[in-house]
């Protein structure tokens, strides 16, 4: 089976402009990002995608500045420090600033220049209707941003991935779906549109399996899958840059991951076989090859970690008050900082998930309080460990209008509701 | 002292420091001669960049602090650049008040800014008008710079639709 060129961009993300220098010299309407709806970007025809470039190059030509009474340079110089949180309504302005604003030359030189800013995004499921919905978290002006709602495909899935790659697309793939059974479906949102899109669909379907980046590279491995009756050994890798999947080596026994991290360019997998047992194996994706690990990093290894600045944390409560770092030299894991405030054990204050944020460790929590943790501060002897420990997210914020007043009229507490995947993309 | 002559034949005597925030005239006058025309700079927006210029120098001349000269050495490399804000306070409150400008006056500063290449003066300006633009809806954007909506009414309410899930929320 031959994987299906969906190629929703023709122009591939954060391609060329390393130097400021180099993207002032570039005039902006001439790299225009075609991106296509979901629907029709299934089959595109190349030919025609070209002649719409074309077409779209002859009218910018004939096109008034973006801000008249600047020449255009300067206005893209302008417009890229607008903050992301206004960027939505930049768009309803006029075509060029909806098409500078959907493009990837925008967004490149917010990257060059160090403008790009970290949002991260919440999946959470509804304990009551199981339904899954998802926020974005803007770190700097504390704010919950809104989003356009998740495709109906994963509006009840259960099992499936969650990704980041090309640092602003957001994947969803696979899992099972409560009508349709195990997908093989892969979507992804742009977070430089705003938008949903169709990617090639995994090779096989599964659920509840592993999944990681290296090297904007996406890995999946194990999981089940419907009818089948045993886990799977099975492992594939999706190249965005190929906008195609592939088989890679299988695992060594079938396995349903629980657990994963990337460590030293490895890929560190733990999760139970098919007898229950406890498996870890280690992937390399340059020899391609899967190998069973017994080493103290994984034997001690339970709860979500983090690789941060090439050190691995760990958490070392379920509430995420304290961390615990990997130490290669003795081959086990030394308590870490420890923010001493400790939470409780309910599952409301669940530590869900730790990313890197902002250069910092972020702690999401089953009740959407987010704590930074500066874990590359190295204790110069001032401070004390708490310090380090930022809360910029209390619970219960996550609230808007609407789900507030449909919270109290189905009179629900935000209790129920769990983190099912937290990413962070840059726009 | 440098000569500098404006599009409409006006000319400016300013001392060396005061001119040489710009680079370009740095480089000029590094090989050539002290009178420099600069036929796309009008005289009343000459008049505003050396007054910007005059400013700057004044007080890049004593650095008040070891940071702010670090900072100004770092921040060298490209044109259109984010650079940090101006660190000195009082420096920073004649700067808020220099931009105190209408849109156009704005960008006709920017232009000669960019073309004379001071950089500071770039970055204060494009961060002035990327102000004005935030928080801004659509239609108050459009009515302050003079920007046509070329969407057609079914566009627009196609755009409408799409992000009808944000504006519930605002």
């Amino acid at each position: 089976m031959t994987a299906v060129d969906t190629s929703a961009c023709l122009c591939r993300a954060d391609a060329g402009f390393r130097t400021a220098r180099g993207a002032k010299k570039y005039v902006p309407t001439t790299n225009l990002c075609v991106q296509p709806s979901i629907r029709n970007s299934i089959h595109p025809v190349r030919s025609a995608a070209a002649t719409r470039l074309t077409e779209l190059r002859e009218r910018s030509r004939r096109q008034s500045a973006l801000l008249p009474g600047l020449p255009d340079d300067l206005a893209v110089a302008c417009l890229v420090r607008v903050p992301r949180a206004d960027h939505r309504k930049l768009r309803l302005v006029c075509r060029r600033w909806q098409r500078l604003l959907s493009g990837n030359y925008y967004y490149s030189l917010r990257r060059t220049l160090g403008l790009a800013e970290e949002w991260l995004y919440v999946i959470k499921r509804d304990g009551r209707d199981g339904r899954i919905s998802w926020e974005a978290f803007d770190p700097v002006h504390q704010l919950w941003r809104p989003l356009p709602p998740i495709p109906k495909d994963y509006s009840q899935a259960v099992g499936f991935g969650c990704a980041a790659l090309s640092g602003c697309h957001l994947y969803l793939f696979g899992g099972r779906d409560p009508r349709k059974g195990s997908m093989r479906r892969v979507i992804y949102y742009n977070a430089r549109t705003n938008k949903w899109h169709r990617a090639p669909d995994l090779l096989r379907r599964r659920q509840f399996f592993g999944s990681c980046v290296i090297d904007n590279r996406l890995y999946v491995a194990g999981g089940e899958s419907e009818g089948v009756s045993r886990s799977l050994r099975s492992a594939e890798m999706y190249d965005p840059s190929k906008n195609r999947w592939s088989f890679i080596a299988e695992l060594s026994s079938p396995m349903v991951p629980l657990v994963g991290v990337i460590y030293q360019g490895k890929w560190f997998l733990k999760g139970l076989g098919p007898q229950q047992q406890v498996l870890s194996e280690v992937y390399a994706p340059e020899s391609d090859a899967w190998e069973s690990v017994f080493d103290g990093m994984v034997s001690g290894w339970r709860n979500p970690s983090v690789c941060i600045d090439g050190e691995l944390f760990g958490l070392d409560c379920k509430d995420g008050c304290r961390l615990r770092v990997y130490e290669a030299a003795t081959d086990s894991w030394r308590r870490g900082t420890d923010s001493k405030a400790h939470l409780g054990s309910s599952r409301a204050v669940e530590a869900a998930a730790l990313v890197p944020l902002m250069g910092k460790l972020c702690i999401v929590r089953n009740n959407m309080s987010i704590t930074l943790v500066d874990v590359v501060r190295d204790g110069g002897g001032n401070g004390s460990e708490e310090e380090r420990w930022e809360t910029i997210a209390g619970k219960g914020q996550i609230k808007t209008f609407v789900t507030n007043l449909l919270s109290t009229i189905a009179g629900r507490s935000g209790g129920k509701t769990h983190i099912v995947h937290c990413q962070v993309l840059h726009a | 002292m440098i000569k500098l002559v404006s599009g409409d034949g006006a000319e400016f005597e300013v001392e060396e420091e005061v001119a040489f925030q710009s680079k370009i005239i740095k480089d000029i006058v590094a090989d050539a001669d002290d009178v420099i025309p600069l036929p796309t700079v009008s005289s009343k927006v000459l008049i505003q960049v050396i007054e910007y210029c005059r400013k700057h120098a004044a007080v890049n001349s004593f650095p008040l602090s070891p940071s702010s000269s670090a900072a100004a050495a770092a921040s060298s490399s490209s044109s259109i650049s984010y650079s940090k804000p101006v660190s000195d306070p009082a420096l920073r409150a004649w700067d808020n008040e220099f931009v105190k400008l209408n849109n156009s006056s704005l960008f006709d500063i920017v232009i000669a800014a960019n073309y004379l290449d001071i950089e500071e003066l770039v970055d204060l300006v494009l961060e002035t008008v990327a102000d004005r633009i935030k928080g801004k809806q659509a239609q108050e954007i459009r009515r302050q710079f003079n920007i046509e909506n070329d969407f057609t009414p079914e566009e627009e309410e196609a755009l409408r639709r799409e992000n009808s899930w944000a504006f519930q929320n605002n």
